[in-house]
């Protein structure tokens, strides 16, 4: 296969940035792309990788400033404050981090409906009415209706965990929904005390699992499950190939990208593993030869994450 | 561990420059002793284990002169390591060693950030004779491939002898001389 870095990075942006569309389209935002229907959307994770990426679609950052503007009631801010912290650290690579302080403080700010500057990321912000209430009985719009059903605060995640899951511990399950570990023991054992989840002793890996998953997707209002993936993971990810893609020193010099790939291997193996997509292991593909095998394989996860697996 | 294949060598070094600048680094001239150095004076072709290092080159006034690297800065190991990860190269396959004197051949420069300095032919035939009357390998096949003259082996011969005092070190020397064919040599000096 012939590939280019200039031609990797024009699919790679295009792909990042449907994808984003795809999950705004879902929580209420009109475009002519097609809704997220398989994959359950995470709002905070979202948030903060438009903001990444918003330089590349000025569109996307201006509706998505809009949707938080006008629905950020349904957004947890200290959870988005945790996620953004990761974004906010500088990349060995490019020494820039993804998110600024002030674009996440602009972000707080719009979810607040507090007064928006006319700076930063508001600079983006066209109001065209484009923007609707989310029809939270979406299959890809579960944390909103767990939400709406339990309030804006860990207890949706957790639910959502463990419906989408099985089990987990309560650091196992802090560390992916990226809450604080005893905030998530607490929601657990008031969950066990509830005769929500069961807890197993003795096992270290997994010892809470919802009692009964059918009666929940009932109560959801759903016949069946949504797929959940770790979207702060992913977008960290992607985001991260965008900003070294869109960095003239690194974007010029295959073996200095290739190099980076092999930085991010072991946080893009987990995510290809779940859609089935086998990474190449960079062995056989010294210095710069691991450019094609492994841009490669970003465009084919894009795409089957997106619903195309041509 | 696999070797280091000499065709790639110059992708090698301009991976060292990139990475010397990531790992935030400043400009370096490394001085390039052994198969590296003979491969880039197109005398041998043949793979090795690690790229020897005499130590850093340092203009004083007109000479540059190979300063012995005591302690390999922070950023050097981080960014050979990452290199050796990219390319597959065996652990410390940059061989940080003893700077003794010699005079380094011409620079070659491989981006912001690194300089290689081989070191010259002569200089080779002197560490080559060396490594080869202690062991006699392939040290004694690249000694023989820089083809040197009976001056220069005779040379090289005065200054190992420098290195190591003993007397049995002198002995092996003659009998290596002797058994290459500069009988002459090893009765002068």
């Amino acid at each position: 296969m012939n590939l280019s870095p200039a031609e990797f990075k024009k699919r790679l942006l295009n792909g990042l940035l449907d994808l984003h569309w795809k999950h705004w389209t879902a929580a209420g935002v009109a475009s002519h792309i097609e809704p997220e229907l398989r994959w359950v959307i995470d709002l905070e994770a979202l948030i903060a990788s438009t903001i990444a990426i918003g330089e590349h679609d000025r569109r996307l950052l201006s509706v998505s400033l809009e949707w938080m503007i006008k629905n950020g009631e349904w957004v947890n801010l200290s959870r988005f404050k945790r996620i953004a912290r990761l974004f906010t650290k500088p990349s060995l690579r490019t020494q820039e981090p993804l998110l600024s302080t002030k674009e996440v403080n602009d972000a707080i700010a719009a979810l607040r409906n507090a007064e928006v500057h006319r700076d930063g990321i508001f600079s983006s912000l066209r109001r065209k009415g484009t923007v609707t209430k989310p029809g939270i009985h979406q299959p890809s719009l579960l944390q909103l209706l767990a939400r709406a059903l339990l309030g804006v605060d860990a207890r949706a995640d957790v639910l959502i965990y463990l419906l989408l899951n099985r089990s987990g511990n309560s650091n196992s399950i802090a560390k992916d929904v990226f809450y604080d570990q005893k905030n998530i023991y607490r929601v657990l054992e008031n969950f066990t005390k509830a005769a929500v989840v069961t807890k197993v002793s003795g096992n270290k890996a997994g010892n809470y699992f919802l009692r009964d998953d059918d009666i929940w997707l009932s109560i959801l209002g759903m016949k069946k499950k949504p797929e959940y993936m770790n979207w702060v993971k992913t977008f960290l990810v992607l985001d991260r190939l965008a900003q070294a893609i869109s960095t003239s020193s690194i974007s010029e010099n295959e073996y200095e990208l290739s190099s980076f790939f092999r930085d991010l291997l072991n946080d893009v193996q987990p995510i290809a593993r779940q859609l089935a997509i086998t990474i190449p292991d960079p062995g056989p593909f010294p210095g710069s030869k691991y450019f094609v095998p492994f841009a490669s394989s970003i465009l084919k996860l894009l795409k089957t994450m997106e619903g195309h697996n041509g | 561990m696999n070797r280091i294949e000499f065709g790639i060598i110059h992708d090698i070094f301009t991976g060292l420059d990139r990475q010397i600048g990531l790992h935030g680094g400043a400009p370096i001239g490394l001085v390039v002793c052994g198969g590296t150095a003979l491969f880039a004076l197109g005398l041998v072709h043949r793979t090795t284990k690690d790229v020897d290092v005499l130590g850093t080159a340092v203009e004083t006034g007109k000479m540059l002169a190979v300063q012995k690297i005591e302690k390999p800065s922070g950023w050097l190991i981080g960014a050979a390591k990452t290199v050796g990860r990219d390319f597959g190269l065996p652990d410390n396959w940059l061989n940080i060693g003893p700077a003794p004197q010699v005079e380094s051949g011409l620079p070659k420069n491989y981006g912001r950030y690194l300089t290689i300095y081989f070191i010259s032919r002569l200089d080779q035939i002197h560490f080559k004779l060396y490594a080869a009357i202690d062991r006699d390998d392939y040290h004694t096949q690249d000694l023989l491939a820089l083809n040197p003259t009976e001056e220069e082996v005779e040379t090289a011969s005065k200054w190992t002898l420098t290195q190591d005092v003993s007397e049995g070190y002198r002995s092996v020397l003659m009998a290596f001389l002797r058994e290459h064919g500069y009988e002459s040599i090893a009765s002068r000096i």
